[in-house]
């Protein structure tokens, strides 16, 4: 793939879509009783929660007559369709149709493809594959959140006009950070791939309301959707980070910052700043990100981040065919 | 070739057909539309057919999603899904009688 000259095109039209565990909605948007159609991946996912609390997952058209399930309602467990009344339960099985004298056996088993449908702190996730091959690892979590009582302090969510690959790339493009953000000279970093996951150690100077200081920053990204990132310095703040693709241009980014319990009222306000200057970075990559292109064959120099490392791993969420064994979600 | 058919009413009829023609659309177009509502996928079982003793081992035995089918059905001895009947020389001269409504 070469870089097309003199052309306008961004070069996303050569990316296709990543598969993994991907943010689809926070818990709270999707109450018992209620039916939401979710736009990602190019397709939509049709998600209802079951009197029981439970989520489930599956595809937008009926296999009946092809009414979009969206618009269908919850009964109980199960979805029912609005313009037969059909009903089918969590594995895409019909298990009512009001009208015929039986439920064929096969529609019984399964006749609409399910999505594996999981939720963690508070954000609800699917598995993504285009070939619907199973969960190939597990979606990740934060322990210490719920171990350690951490205190959720803010979400934020914003919709980017770049592909899913570009924004966790920018974490691994070093030089940015001074010309960008401002930090204090490229980070001394150690960077770590292992299996499905990256981890990127990172010391450096941050800017603080009393002057740069020296902090760590310990990143784990798990798949192509999900990372855990916790800043210490004189606070200690936790991010969840989930990046979704919408289409191959488009992408879903979402934030949870939770801190550390018991926090002075001090080291609370330098928690909130420290927020506040994540926030503002990431508002002065989104520009940058939404103009950019792709470029296949980067002029890397000494002194820039290890991008090819992280786009090698990352091209293994493009491994569609990829004969692996799946395993199954814990 | 030439079929028997005993429809619904009981009467006998004869149905012309090739070698390599499958059951169902013959009996949907010849004797009645409400044969084959689902086309053939094994969700409708409205083509059902009972084969007359001894035929049964003259047509492929049924895959494992038309032997549900058929359990689901309750369906006697010498039952087929006619959307699964591949005919051939062999059931040249068979005899079926279309089962009644359930
Ligand atoms: S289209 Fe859904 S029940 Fe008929
Ligand atoms: S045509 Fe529907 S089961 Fe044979
Ligand atoms: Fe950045």
């Amino acid at each position: 793939m070469t870089e097309a000259i003199g052309s306008r095109l961004r070069g996303y039209e050569d990316l296709p879509m990543p598969f993994g565990w991907f943010a689809v909605a926070m818990s709270d948007e999707i109450v018992p009783l209620e039916v939401k159609s979710l736009s990602y991946f190019g397709t939509e996912v049709v998600v209802w929660r079951g009197e029981s609390g439970e989520l489930h997952a599956v595809d937008p058209y009926c296999p009946h007559l092809g009414a979009h399930l969206g618009g269908g309602d919850v009964v109980g467990e199960d979805l029912r369709c609005q313009f037969h009344h059909w009903r089918f339960n969590g594995e895409g099985g019909v298990t009512d149709i009001p009208y015929a004298k039986m439920i064929p056996p096969k529609l019984k088993r399964s006749c609409l493809a399910t999505w594996p449908i999981e939720e963690s702190l508070g954000v609800v996730y699917v598995w993504y594959h285009p070939r619907k091959a199973a969960p190939k690892w597990a979606l990740a979590s934060a322990p210490i959140i719920a171990a350690e009582h951490w205190v959720k302090a803010q979400e934020h969510e914003w919709i980017i006009k770049t592909h899913v690959q570009e924004i966790t790339e920018n974490g691994q493009d070093y030089a940015h950070f001074r010309a960008v953000h401002g930090t204090q000279g490229p980070p001394a970093s150690e960077f770590q791939l292992d299996g499905w996951s990256r981890r990127n150690t990172v010391e450096m100077q941050m800017v603080t309301p009393r002057g740069p200081m020296s902090g760590k920053i310990d990143a784990l990204a798990v798949g192509p959707g999900q990372s855990f990132t916790r800043f210490t310095d004189v606070t200690d703040v936790y991010m969840m980070q989930e990046t979704t693709p919408i289409d191959s241009g488009t992408t879903h980014l979402r934030w949870q910052f939770y801190h550390a319990p018991d926090m002075s009222d001090g080291k609370l306000r330098v928690t909130a700043a420290r927020i506040r200057d994540l926030v503002k970075q990431v508002n002065q990559d989104i520009p940058i990100w939404e103009r950019k292109r792709y470029n296949h064959a980067p002029m890397l120099v000494d002194g820039d981040g290890p991008v090819l490392a992280y786009r090698k791993q990352y091209a293994r969420f493009y491994q569609f065919d990829d004969p692996e064994p799946a395993i199954a979600a814990a | 070739m030439e079929l028997t058919v005993v429809d619904r009413d009981g009467t006998a009829r004869a149905l012309q057909a090739k070698s390599g023609e499958v059951l169902m659309p013959l009996l949907r177009d010849g004797i009645d539309v409400a044969i084959g509502i689902c086309g053939g996928v094994i969700s409708c079982g409205t083509c059902l057919v009972i084969l007359d003793e001894g035929w049964s081992g003259h047509v492929a035995s049924p895959s494992d999603d038309e032997t549900d089918m058929l359990e689901a059905l309750d369906a006697p001895p010498g039952a087929r899904l006619a959307c699964q009947l591949t005919l051939s020389d062999a059931v040249a001269g068979l005899r079926l009688t279309i089962a009644p409504e359930a």
